[in-house]
């Protein structure tokens, strides 16, 4: 992730150069090269084990299955550059068949129509898959979930209650998400008013008055990987799937669902409007909701949409998900009001940092 | 006549550099310009002549509290260079061929290693079980570890390891144009070490001093990286904003109009620079 | 009392030794000029003087006080650079006034003393100009001003005319001689240029590979150079390795490859081979057919140079000795009538031939 900014900033600029040519390049041009190949599909792969898992999972098995050709474009970290594939999409060509969409992106996509719609009849799969993870765009498939992590050898007793991180004994020892600032704003509210909304100044005086215990604001899960590892830190808001991989490596970390709740995402996989190859992309959709890759990501420590994969208890407790008195306590947020607040919110967080 | 035409053959020279830097820079300008005019709600991005974007960066009460941070950040970081490089630099000037090689490599290294590596690297040393901390504890001179990083110090740090070429390098080459026996001249007149640099040395290579002040206070007009890194995100500059509202708000009409400030304030920055240069080394 | 004093100066650089325990005192009012080829020290010794260098051993002393581990700034010497070294980024004033300033004087005081010494040098109405803007010429005497401005105890002068031409050198020659003498100030100068030495100096040290191969008045060192090196130096071209044949109370009997010459010069010993040397200008042609006895040789003009006021002919001898001779470009001299090819007899009275 952090090697994402540094990509990112890069992208930044071929986007404005993307954005120059799709005014200067005649309309011609940018369809000659749009000849496509119906045995080859562009996805986007994240770096690091996830992307790993993707290979040799969801990736190559389909490839051997349907005797194609994939070609990747690896993303640092998990997001999308949808502000630069909206460019694409407007000059007639996404870079992929394929996208992973976060919530808010998928309300922006919808907006701006840059995903297809596939209907349900498109994936026979889909009948195994519980209906809330199904969306108008594509199937949800990544679940992973929010909550509290810690070192077990400095917090004890385990934190059970998000508080935790304004305990004036972890001074200097906490640090709180940046790269979404959304989510560790709705955390603040579940945490001293029981509900999600509004994100306003009382938000913010509980951020102030959690300061003294800040080290640092991370953008990225291998930021605040290293802020664990180099001894920075000793709790955090983290994703369950990173804690699983850092303990299955010997450091003494712990995930809880805080009592006040917690938060449970998902990313929708859908087809971005003019892809080359659509045909393939669903093909490749309907083959990661079936049975056997859902498993594999059941082994891998991240939750299933699929109604047919069971768990073992191990399995269930790093999964999260798997258990419905957890499931209970995942709150419900409105991420068309993210997206709308972002932009307050970020005015709001900035003027709180400057502060 | 002729010499009209020999002007215009000269400009014919310059005509690929002109059409790469149309393309790469100017049109880019032009489409960043246009795009700051545009309207961005609901997500939806509208072309027109609208000026809500410029009203939100000089009127939301924290971009231009971030400008201006990130100036200050850059004024900090050119002061570190000046102070730092310049002894680097008359070092350079004094040491043999062997000795200067080393030196210029030294300065140059941080530039041959990729960003990550350079940041990990000062987490380990400054961090809080860093090697600095560590020692400092194990002497008993500190109880508790200092905070030597997550902040702008940090930031100004790593900063200045990378940027210190661009300081160090004209420096060095403004003290190579000058005549060791002007300082010689100066000492026999009667000149303190001291003085001969401050009346002599230091006049002689204001025009390698300000192109340096340029290069290093515009390189971190744009540095974005390192403060999320070093600065723990709570240094925040403008390029940071920028991307962060492209990135996470799809908002390019904003962050279009946010570029061209920060772009017009590097072109003043230029163009107060180049004054200094020409009337400075005249003085 | 004196104003310079070096006392075994000996600068090394590693294994190379730039200066080799050198002695020298300049007083009252002298004018002494380090002359030598590059390389021979002479910068090195009036860098040690100025400060510029440390010596490896041995004394500097400065109006009889101890300076050797003094740095220039305490030590009051007028430098002038081979290239000026004006400051370029200040004006003449400025430049002149510099040494008053880092004395902290008044800055009216300042002003009355450059303008003092600018109108002295003859600069007054350039003031304000910029050392870029100013001529060759003009730069040597802003950086004569400057230097002369500190009132130091001794002027020391760094090759100050090699960035002049021909002309105005020769008019800086006189210029600069004729201040120095008028203020009374020791001066050390350091040259290449024999002209130029023999021209200003009370005295001479003429320098090879670090130490002092000749000291004397400007006549003593060209008319009795002591060794070859100083003469070949010092311009003269008729130099042989001869054999001291017989020694009588008039002088001494010589041979150059068998051919005789008389000389008497007072350092002949006999049996012993020395070094002869024979001036040019003393060479006599003597006319056709006459012979006048065991003085007169017999020679083939080999060249002629024509230089202006006088003619310089290269003389073939026998047992392949060449031989330069200067004549007077006059009407009358036999010299200037001369065709290459052409057979001659020379005279070469004893006291043109002197052994080293």
């Amino acid at each position: 992730m952090i090697k994402q900014l540094s990509i990112s900033r890069r992208r930044a600029l071929k986007t404005t150069a993307a954005a120059a040519g799709a005014l200067a390049t005649p309309y011609f041009f940018v369809k000659a090269h749009a000849a496509s190949d119906p045995k080859v599909l562009r996805l986007y792969n994240f770096d690091g084990t996830l992307g790993d898992f993707y290979t040799e999972h969801w990736y190559n098995p389909f490839r051997d299955k349907f005797d194609m050709k994939l070609e990747f474009i690896r993303l640092k970290g998990s997001r999308v550059p949808l502000e630069k594939v909206q460019a694409q999409i407007g000059a007639g060509q996404p870079e992929t068949d394929l996208f992973p969409l976060h919530p808010d992106q998928l309300i922006f996509a919808k907006r701006n129509n840059l995903a297809m719609e596939i209907p349900r009849s498109a994936i026979p799969e889909y009948d195994n898959v519980y209906d809330e993870f199904i969306s108008d765009y594509g199937p949800c498939l990544v679940l992973w979930s929010y909550g509290l992590a810690y070192d077990t050898e400095a917090v004890s007793p385990a934190p059970t209650s998000w508080k935790a991180l304004w305990d004036p004994a972890y001074a200097g020892r906490v640090a709180l998400n940046e790269a979404l600032k959304d989510q560790t704003l709705q955390m603040v509210n579940l945490a001293f008013k029981g509900q999600l909304y509004p994100v306003d100044d009382e938000t913010f005086s509980h951020l102030s008055d959690i300061r003294p215990n800040l080290v640092a604001l991370w953008s990225s899960g291998a930021d605040a990987e290293q802020l664990f590892r180099n001894n920075e830190i000793v709790m955090t808001p983290f994703w369950n799937g990173r804690v699983t991989k850092l303990k299955s490596e010997g450091l003494p970390l712990e995930f809880v669902v805080p009592d006040e709740g917690f938060f449970v995402r998902c990313s929708v996989y859908g087809i971005p409007r003019n892809a080359r190859n659509p045909e393939m992309a669903l093909e490749w959709l309907n083959f990661v909701c079936g049975h056997d890759p859902q498993k594999r990501m059941v082994e891998f420590g991240y939750g299933t949409p699929n109604k047919l994969v069971e768990h073992t208890p191990e399995q269930a407790k790093a999964v999260i998900v798997a258990d419905p008195e957890v499931v209970k306590k995942a709150v419900a947020e409105d991420f068309t009001h993210i997206l709308d607040n972002n932009a307050a919110w970020t005015d709001m967080w900035n003027k709180w940092k400057a502060s | 006549m002729s010499d009209a035409n020999q002007k215009f053959k000269a400009w014919w020279l310059l005509s690929p550099t002109l059409l790469l830097y149309s393309l790469t820079f100017l049109l880019p300008v032009l489409l960043l310009v246009v795009m700051s005019f545009a309207k961005f709600e609901n997500s939806v991005t509208e072309f027109g002549f609208y000026l809500g974007n410029y009203r939100k960066v000089f009127g939301d009460g924290i971009t231009l509290l971030i400008f201006w941070r990130t100036v200050k950040l850059s004024v900090y970081i050119t002061v570190a260079c000046v102070v730092l490089g310049f002894p680097v630099a008359m070092v350079m000037r004094r040491a043999g061929p062997r000795g200067r090689l080393w030196l210029l490599f030294f300065i140059v290294s941080p530039l041959l290693t990729s960003i990550i590596v350079r940041n990990v690297a000062w987490v380990l040393i400054l961090g809080r079980s860093g090697i600095i901390n560590d020692t400092l504890r194990e002497w008993g001179l500190i109880a508790s570890p200092l905070p030597l990083m997550y902040n702008s110090f940090g930031v100004v740090l790593a900063v200045v390891h990378v940027y210190m070429s661009f300081m160090v390098l004209p420096i060095y080459g403004a003290l190579q144009a000058i005549n060791p026996s002007t300082e010689e001249a100066a000492a026999s007149l009667g000149a303190s070490p001291l003085r001969v640099f401050w009346f002599v040395t230091l006049p002689q290579s204001l025009p390698g001093l300000a192109a340096g002040c340029t290069l290093v206070f515009i390189l971190s007009m744009g540095v974005y990286l390192t403060p999320v890194i070093m600065g723990g995100n709570f240094v925040v500059t403008l390029p940071m904003l920028i991307t962060d509202v492209v990135r996470n708000q799809y908002n390019w009409p904003t962050a279009s109009a946010m570029s061209l400030m920060l772009l017009v304030a590097i072109g003043a920055m230029v163009l107060v620079s180049s004054v200094v240069q020409k009337f400075g080394g005249r003085h | 009392m004196s104003d310079v004093e070096i006392q075994s100066a000996v600068k090394k650089y590693g294994r190379f030794t730039a200066v080799d325990s050198l002695d020298l005192t300049v007083s009252g009012g002298e004018f002494v000029t380090l002359l030598g080829p590059s390389g021979c020290g002479k910068t090195t010794t009036l860098r040690m003087v100025g400060g510029f260098v440390r010596p490896t051993s041995g004394r500097i002393r400065i109006s009889d006080e101890d300076v050797t581990d003094k740095p220039p700034q305490k030590r009051k010497v007028g430098f002038v650079f081979q290239n000026y070294a004006l400051f370029p980024h200040m004006d003449v004033a400025r430049n002149v006034g510099f040494g008053l300033r880092m004395a902290n004087r008044e800055r009216s005081e300042r002003e009355k003393r450059v303008a003092e010494i600018l109108s002295m040098v003859r600069l007054g109405h350039l003031s304000d100009r910029m050392p870029s803007q100013l001529s060759g010429g003009q730069q040597q005497r802003v950086a004569l001003a400057r230097a002369l401005i500190i009132q130091p105890s001794v002027l020391l002068l760094d090759e100050p005319f090699g960035a002049l031409d021909k002309q105005l050198r020769d008019h800086m020659r006189v210029e600069l001689r004729e201040l120095q003498r008028s203020l009374g100030i020791s001066t050390l100068f350091v040259t290449h240029d024999q002209d130029e030495a023999l021209s200003m100096s009370d005295r001479i040290v003429v320098m090879s590979e670090g130490k002092a191969a000749q000291l004397g008045s400007p006549s003593e060192i060209y008319e009795r150079p002591n060794s070859k090196f100083v003469a070949e130096f010092m311009g003269h071209s008729n130099i042989f390795d001869c054999l001291v044949e017989d020694v009588s109370k008039d002088g001494a009997s010589i041979s150059l490859n068998g051919v005789g010459f008389f000389t008497n010069s007072p350092s002949a010993r006999k049996g012993s081979r020395m070094t002869a040397m024979i001036r040019p200008e003393n060479i006599e042609f003597a006319d056709s057919g006459e012979k006048r006895g065991d003085a007169t040789v017999a020679a083939t003009v080999a060249g002629m140079e024509y230089l202006g006021s006088t003619v310089q002919v290269t003389l073939s001898l026998e047992a392949g000795i060449s031989l330069v001779a200067r004549q007077t470009n006059t009407e009358s001299a036999t010299g200037s009538k001369l065709r290459t090819g052409q057979n001659v007899a020379v005279r070469i009275p004893p006291e043109a031939v002197r052994l080293l």
